[in-house]
């Protein structure tokens, strides 16, 4: 049983005589890992932010495990993605000035009055996992493959079910990216969640070592997959 | 929250810091305004509550209260020796004092007048009242001791005046705090003011001509047959004549301090001693007539410094405004990563309500300690205590203040607030 599905989605911009996306359909099982590829400009981010809820479509239907994001209002989907949605970018997006521990913590801090003791090592240990060990380091001091290190222990904090990543090798050396890579789709099977991850590095496109993960390709706004 | 707050000034500490002096200061200057006005009109008030009546030549009021309440000294118009001698047998009085100034010692102003007004003003705590001509009290902050002797200027000293040849006077008493300009004056007898300054008229009139007799104070009527020999000198070795005062044919004298002895006396003295060759006066009345020209000016002073404030206000909502343009991405990743949008709303507006907030305790912080400042430079010019206080009515605005400071915050919070997350991320 699909948890992802996803129906006759197609999102316009004014201007523009041709959607910008136009996906028919797409359906991901539980656990399943999914590489989404294509040239800049063809909207991959665009269909990465409907699938976190970052966005809504004016036509079609994205739903998560029977769950419709277009239904839900705005703070509705904002707290659907902080439960469900794991999200790791391309320039980190941490926090200068606070700590990596700080920065892990930091959305769910922000969603309730007290954190509770059992996130808070949570969160050590996945700093621990992904191999930062110093975890009161202010995040402005560290290298940039750790900094996306500490973005991949902050979008698993919440345990869930899905994960996506936008590029989020895109701006790391060929070794700081190898390991993130490896990290994301580790860590994902380790959580049984799904992962979807945008991007052109052959670290995850490489038939080699995308393993059993699907390859969509999306050009010109519409999906193929190979 | 607090700690993403505190991380966020931290990084832009400088500009936080300049936002929070502009702030400061300008609600510094509303404040100041606000205190200092109150402190001169307290301040005046206090200083008139121990002079009920003053009775002088016609002429300008305000003058007249200004020169012997305030010791602002000024030509002032001489009334008729026998004024003074009208007022000592007056029944509806209870004391009268004359006063004659016109001579300083270091900057102090001397002022002739009789034992009745130091009576009057509370008595001396140290020493004893003037007895002889050569003998002085001085007021409570005047920095002579008991026993130090001195020689009165003629005039001011800024204006060329001249030590009087020969004449010096003694220290004998140290009137009680009074909390006027009094407290820095130096009193001696009225005789005595009489005679020296009858003495430099002729002198001058020797030497220079008679044009060169006029004397700031307007004591040039003094009757040339008191012209003793200069003093140090055994004529001023004299004790008081009370009978001098009393006598119709005094010289002139430029003010009269009188005590009344009951509220309706005060007004009938009022009515009598306003006429054709003297003024009477209620020095409290005058007063509130200049604080009405003060608080003017405060209403001015109050726009310009609530203009000032509007301004600053406006020019620090665009440059907080600009802040979280430039922060949109990081609010946006906020909100991606699962911060509610009522956590965004609260991180800006309390960021921005902090450094508000601050800027305008500072500022009131700021302002007291301004008002105090000036203040204590008025004081120490013109004598009057100028006491700086805040009351209770200040709370309202400056809670109102703090409110507008509140709202002003909110509007980069409700940007932040409905500011898309995935527009802000792209």
């Amino acid at each position: 049983m699909p948890v992802l599905d996803l129906r006759d989605v197609e999102i316009c911009f004014p201007g523009l005589d041709r959607p910008a996306l136009a996906v028919p359909g797409l359906a991901l099982a539980e656990g399943e890992h999914a590489v989404l590829t294509g040239p800049s400009g063809a909207g991959k981010t665009t269909f990465l932010n409907l699938l976190s809820g970052l966005e809504r479509t004016a036509r079609g239907r994205v739903a998560w495990d029977g769950v419709d994001l277009g239904a839900l209002s705005e703070s509705g989907r904002d707290r659907w993605r902080a439960a469900h949605v794991g999200l790791v970018m391309q320039d980190f997006h941490l926090f200068p000035g606070l700590s990596a521990l700080e920065n892990v913590l930091l959305p769910q801090r922000l969603r309730r009055f007290r954190l509770p003791v059992a996130l808070e090592s949570e969160a050590a240990r996945l700093l621990g996992r992904v191999g930062i060990l110093r975890t009161e380091q202010d995040v402005a001091t560290l290298s940039r493959g750790q900094m996306q290190r500490v973005a991949v222990a902050r979008a698993l904090l919440a345990r869930p079910g899905i994960i996506v990543a936008d590029e989020p090798t895109a701006s790391l050396d060929e070794a700081s990216g190898a390991a993130v890579a490896e990290l994301l789709t580790g860590l994902a099977r380790e959580a049984g969640a799904t992962l979807i991850v945008a991007s052109h590095d052959p670290l995850f496109t490489r038939p080699a070592s995308r393993g059993f993960a699907r390859l969509l390709r999306l050009e010109a706004g519409s999906l193929a997959e190979d | 929250m607090l700690r993403f707050i505190a991380a966020d000034l931290r990084r832009h500490l400088a500009g936080v810091l300049a936002i929070l002096a502009i702030v400061a200061l300008a609600t510094a200057l509303g404040v100041a305004v606000t205190l200092q006005e109150r402190t001169l009109r307290l301040g005046s008030a206090r200083a008139a509550d121990a002079f009920d009546l003053v009775i002088g030549a016609p002429g300008a009021e305000t003058q007249l209260v200004l020169s012997s309440v305030f010791l602002q000294a000024a030509p002032l118009p001489l009334m008729r020796g026998s004024v003074l001698a009208g007022l000592l047998a007056d029944p509806r009085v209870a004391w009268a004092a004359p006063i004659g100034f016109g001579d300083e010692v270091e900057g102090l102003p001397i002022v002739g007048t009789s034992p009745a007004l130091i009576a009057g003003l509370g008595g001396v705590t140290e020493g004893s009242v003037f007895a002889r001509l050569d003998e002085a009290v001085i007021g409570a902050a005047v920095p002579f001791r008991i026993g130090d002797r001195f020689r009165p200027m003629h005039g001011h000293a800024s204006e060329g005046g001249e030590v009087h040849a020969g004449v010096s006077c003694e220290v004998v008493g140290r009137l009680k705090p009074t909390g006027t300009p009094w407290d820095r004056a130096v009193l001696v007898p009225i005789e005595a003011v009489w005679r020296l300054h009858a003495h430099a008229a002729t002198e001058h009139a020797q030497k220079d001509g008679p044009q060169a007799a006029h004397d700031p104070a307007g004591h040039d009527e003094a009757r040339p047959d008191e012209v003793a020999h200069g003093a140090g000198d055994p004529a001023f070795h004299v004790p008081l004549d009370p009978a001098a005062l009393a006598d119709p044919g005094a010289p002139g004298l430029p003010a009269i301090l009188v005590k009344p002895r009951s509220v309706a006396d005060a007004y009938r003295l009022r009515q009598s001693y306003r006429g054709e060759t003297t003024l009477a006066v209620f020095p409290a009345e005058v007063l509130t007539r200049l604080y009405g020209v003060l608080g003017d000016a405060r209403l001015v002073l109050g726009a310009v410094a609530y203009g000032a404030q509007a301004l600053v206000g406006a020019a620090i909502l665009i440059a907080i405004l600009v802040h979280v343009l430039q922060r949109r991405r990081q609010i946006g990743a906020l909100r991606a990563f699962g911060a509610p949008r009522l956590a965004v709303l609260a991180i800006v507006w309390g960021e921005v309500f902090l450094v508000l907030g601050l800027g305008l305790l500072a500022g009131i912080g700021l302002g007291y300690v301004a008002a105090q400042v000036l203040s204590s430079h008025v004081a120490g010019a013109t004598g009057v205590p100028m006491p700086v206080g805040f009351v209770r009515e200040d709370v309202l605005p400056l809670a109102g203040l703090l409110l507008a400071g509140a709202l002003i915050a909110l509007v980069p919070a409700v940007l932040a607030y409905r500011q898309s997350p995935a527009a802000a991320l792209r």
